[in-house]
């Protein structure tokens, strides 16, 4: 590379690195420096000696995550509805993205994409009464209308567990799967049209051509996007488990996630030391799944892994 | 154009750095303290101060108007207020970031006494009452009795000062005196939560669409009051019950697995299936106020202020602006270790203890200082209409006027010197409620504090169970028959023998010290 030349790319890469500088920084002060307090999960508190003064107390403040037989109810709960969002949000999602794709006209099309992203704006909160005009034992919807129509008794059902993993499931694909269909919507537009025009001219149906050509061509940001939600698999969406289900009690075998656990039971003693604890431990296992996700993908297709 | 996109790029990434720091700044608070430092001696005590009302831009008059007072009335104290409102939604946060950054705070209020006790917060001001305090001790002992300090000691340090106020609270049945008389039954006849199921079966084939009763508090319908009242039980420092006491027994147990625990839950689950109540109590957010307003509801009972046994008024209609509601007691107040646990509190890191325990010595004992803090500056803030009353000046009210903090008239001071908005009358009945503390039955085990740091991880995970199954039950929507067996084992799972054990073991050795 000659002299000018270097000098040239040094030019180009700086005013890159330029535009990245408010992101960086935002990473650096918002992910980075607060990542110092990571020690509070083992110190006992005392605010007379200050935060750096405190004693250490060892693992002390993890107990509580494993005291009883909830542990493993929360983590069973947080896992197994990550993984089913994770497996229906992408096929939801894939799914619009191509019927999305079919629509041509501009105006319908920017309409029905209006009309998917907006449950994605609507606060949790909102959507737990929105839930709650439907599922009010005395005055929802689905007693009064539906279950009184068809001769059925009414159900209360923010007591009986057994449908709740049905409708959270389909409230957060009702939320989330529109939204998430937008980096689809991109990716199928980037795709080459000649492959189609191709498959046209070879005689391919539209579903030969999706599940021959967009399928495939999708395969990368599908994994990278899978890998993505994988490390948030420990993480819960507070609002979902906490506001939709009302905080009702007896729902709790099957609406208790970590992040709930760790605010019913703080709420109360507001020990900062175990909710650090909380945080830590799930940061650590998201860690390590990301890890072990990327390296498998890595050694069965090394392009599309991650890094 | 392509000079514009850069430009426009440049512009993004400068509104995007400005907005990751915007955060980051912090509006500094006003300061009143320094207009009375002619003396160089004078120590500025920083009190935050939580407030139900607006919080004025700039409160720098009122600070100076009392500081010139402490100045010229207490010349030899040396001690200047700073004061920091704060609402309600930020107040906990707040103090707790003043601890962790080392501003200067040495006053301040802890909404959860134990917690903080526990983690330190709060100065040992025992060495200083004695010297410093004792106005402010003669007005407790006159207002509340000489037992005021004991919920606030432990092994003999004094981690707060109680805030003096009337803590004898009655559960009173607030009752729709029309419908009442509609099915013919007398107040008279009410005397205790057993008579209500039979009032309860008129009204509702009278009143179909009335709900008999709803909640005070969301998802709770307050058998604890009951339990307490009727029963003498005491929580013994913590709201999950699950070492409670009751009597003079001397043994701690869980309530959940009493007898009195499950009385109240069946006749709860009887209301339920009877339909008396909101079918999704357990859940919603709805209580008593809301239904009352609407006109769809019979009765409510709730710990409401009021010193009189039998009322043609009740707390509900201030709530609600109707005059349909009567009150009546069906309980009595029993005062138990968490009764009076709202103090102020000296916080453990403030450089100025003698300082600030002279300045809650006069906001405790000297009426102006005290009606300033809550009322601001005669003639702008309020009128005097007559010599215990305060009310806002002509055509203002609590929105429009520059300064009142009247609301924090339950958390701050003596309320026997706290003047009123309403008239002579009022005030004479708060001092005779007042003069209830001194009578008001004491559990024998007042004055005991539970350390809960032994058994930290256990209370956290009995909290969640008592979460999980409590609303249910006490709202009737659980079948006892399974669900206490259930939650009893679950308490189990969780440790509740050991905090029971712990808890057993601190009492023996109290009322061994107090005896």
């Amino acid at each position: 590379m000659t002299k000018s030349s270097k000098k040239r790319a040094r030019k180009k890469s700086l005013a890159l690195f330029a535009m990245a500088i408010p992101g960086l920084l935002y990473l650096l002060i918002n992910n980075y420096i607060p990542m110092f307090g990571i020690f509070i999960a083992f110190k006992q508190i005392d605010y007379s000696k200050g935060i750096f003064g405190s004693d250490w107390c060892g693992f002390d403040n993890f107990k509580f995550l494993f005291q009883t037989k909830d542990a493993w109810i929360m983590v069973r709960n947080t896992v197994l509805y990550n993984l089913t969002f994770i497996l229906l949000g992408t096929i939801f999602a894939v799914f619009i993205a191509i019927l999305m794709s079919e629509i041509t006209k501009y105006f319908c099309s920017k309409l029905f994409q209006a009309g998917l992203i907006l449950p994605n704006l609507v606060s949790m909160v909102i959507v737990a009464y929105l839930v709650y005009a439907f599922l009010n034992p005395e005055t929802g919807l689905v007693n009064n209308a539906i279950l009184g129509a068809l001769g059925k008794d009414p159900v209360n059902w923010y007591t009986t567990p057994g449908y709740w993993p049905v409708i959270l499931v389909l409230v957060q694909m009702w939320k989330t799967a529109g939204y998430s269909s937008i980096v689809y919507i991109a990716s199928i537009s980037g795709i080459d049209k000649g492959l189609y025009e191709a498959a046209r001219l070879d005689g391919a149906g539209k579903l030969q051509q999706v599940f021959k050509i967009t399928l495939p061509q999708l395969k990368p940001t599908i994994i990278m996007m899978v890998l993505m939600s994988l490390g948030r698999l420990f993480s819960s969406d507070f609002g979902l488990f906490y506001q939709v289900p009302m905080n009702s009690g007896a729902l709790f075998d099957v609406t208790q996630t970590i992040d709930t656990y760790v605010y019913r039971g703080l709420m109360t003693y507001g020990n900062i030391g175990m909710s650090s604890a909380a945080g830590l431990f799930q940061s650590v296992i998201g860690f390590v799944l990301v890890m072990v996700a990327n390296a498998i993908v890595r050694k069965r297709e090394a392009e599309n892994a991650l890094f | 154009m392509k000079k514009g996109k850069s430009l426009l790029s440049l512009f993004l990434a400068l509104a995007l750095a400005l907005t990751a720091f915007s955060g980051c700044g912090s509006k500094s608070a006003s300061s009143g303290a320094a207009a009375s430092g002619d003396s160089a001696e004078t120590q500025k005590v920083v009190m935050y101060l939580i407030t139900f009302n607006n919080i004025p831009d700039d409160y720098s008059k009122v600070t100076d108007a009392i500081n010139n007072y402490i100045a010229e009335k207490y010349p030899d104290a040396h001690v200047a207020l700073d004061l920091r409102l704060i609402g309600p939604a930020d107040y906990n946060d707040k103090i707790k970031l003043a601890m962790q950054s080392g501003t200067q705070m040495d006053l301040f209020i802890p909404l959860d006494l134990q917690t903080f006790i526990a983690q330190n917060m709060c100065m040992d001001i025992s060495s200083y009452l004695d010297e410093y305090g004792k106005d402010m001790v003669a007005m407790i002992n006159k207002d509340f009795g000489t037992d005021g300090f004991s919920t606030l000691t432990q092994n003999g340090a004094i981690y707060g000062v109680p805030i003096n106020k009337a803590v004898v609270i009655n559960p009173t049945l607030s009752y729709n005196k029309e419908m009442l008389d509609g099915v013919g039954v007398s107040i008279d006849d009410i005397n205790s939560i057993w008579d209500l199921s039979d009032v309860y079966a008129k009204v509702k084939e009278k009143y179909p669409d009335v709900y008999c009763y709803a909640p005070t508090n969301q998802q709770d319908t307050y058998i604890s009051l009951i339990l307490e009242g009727d029963d003498k039980m005491d929580r013994l420092g913590d709201t999950t019950y699950t070492g409670v006491i009751f009597g003079d027994s001397g043994k701690v147990v869980d309530l959940y697995e009493t007898d009195q625990f499950r009385k109240y839950v069946d006749l709860m689950r009887s209301w339920y299936l009877a339909g008396y109540v909101p079918q999704d109590m357990a859940t919603s957010t709805t209580t008593a106020p809301a239904y009352a307003s609407s006109g769809r509801l019979f009765s409510t009972y709730a710990s409401y202020s009021g010193v009189d046994k039998q009322s043609d008024n009740s707390v509900l209609n201030q709530l609600t602006g109707t005059d349909a509601y009567g009150s009546k007691w069906i309980s009595s107040f029993y005062m138990d270790t968490m009764s009076t646990s709202l103090a102020m509190c000296v916080s453990s890191n403030s450089k100025v203890p003698e300082a600030a325990v002279k300045l809650l010595n006069i906001v405790y004992s000297d009426e102006f200082v005290l009606n300033t803090i809550l009322f601001g500056i005669e003639g702008e803030d309020y009128v005097k209409p007559s010599e215990h009353v305060a009310q806002f000046p002509e055509g203002l009210d609590a929105n429009t006027v520059p300064y009142t903090a009247y609301l924090c008239n339950g958390v701050i001071g003596s309320e026997s010197l706290q003047w009123v908005t309403t008239s002579e009358e009022d005030y004479q009945k708060k001092l005779q409620a007042i003069e209830m503390n001194k009578s008001a039955e004491r559990s024998p085990y007042y004055g005991f504090v539970f350390d809960a740091s032994n058994v930290v991880n256990e209370m956290t995970a009995l909290t969640n169970v008592v979460k999980q199954y409590y609303p249910g039950l006490v709202c009737g929507s659980l079948d006892p028959d399974e669900a206490i067996p259930e939650f009893i084992k679950a308490l189990k799972d969780a440790g509740v023998d050991t905090v029971v054990a712990e808890k057993q073991k601190q009492l023996d050795a109290w009322i061994a010290a107090n005896q």
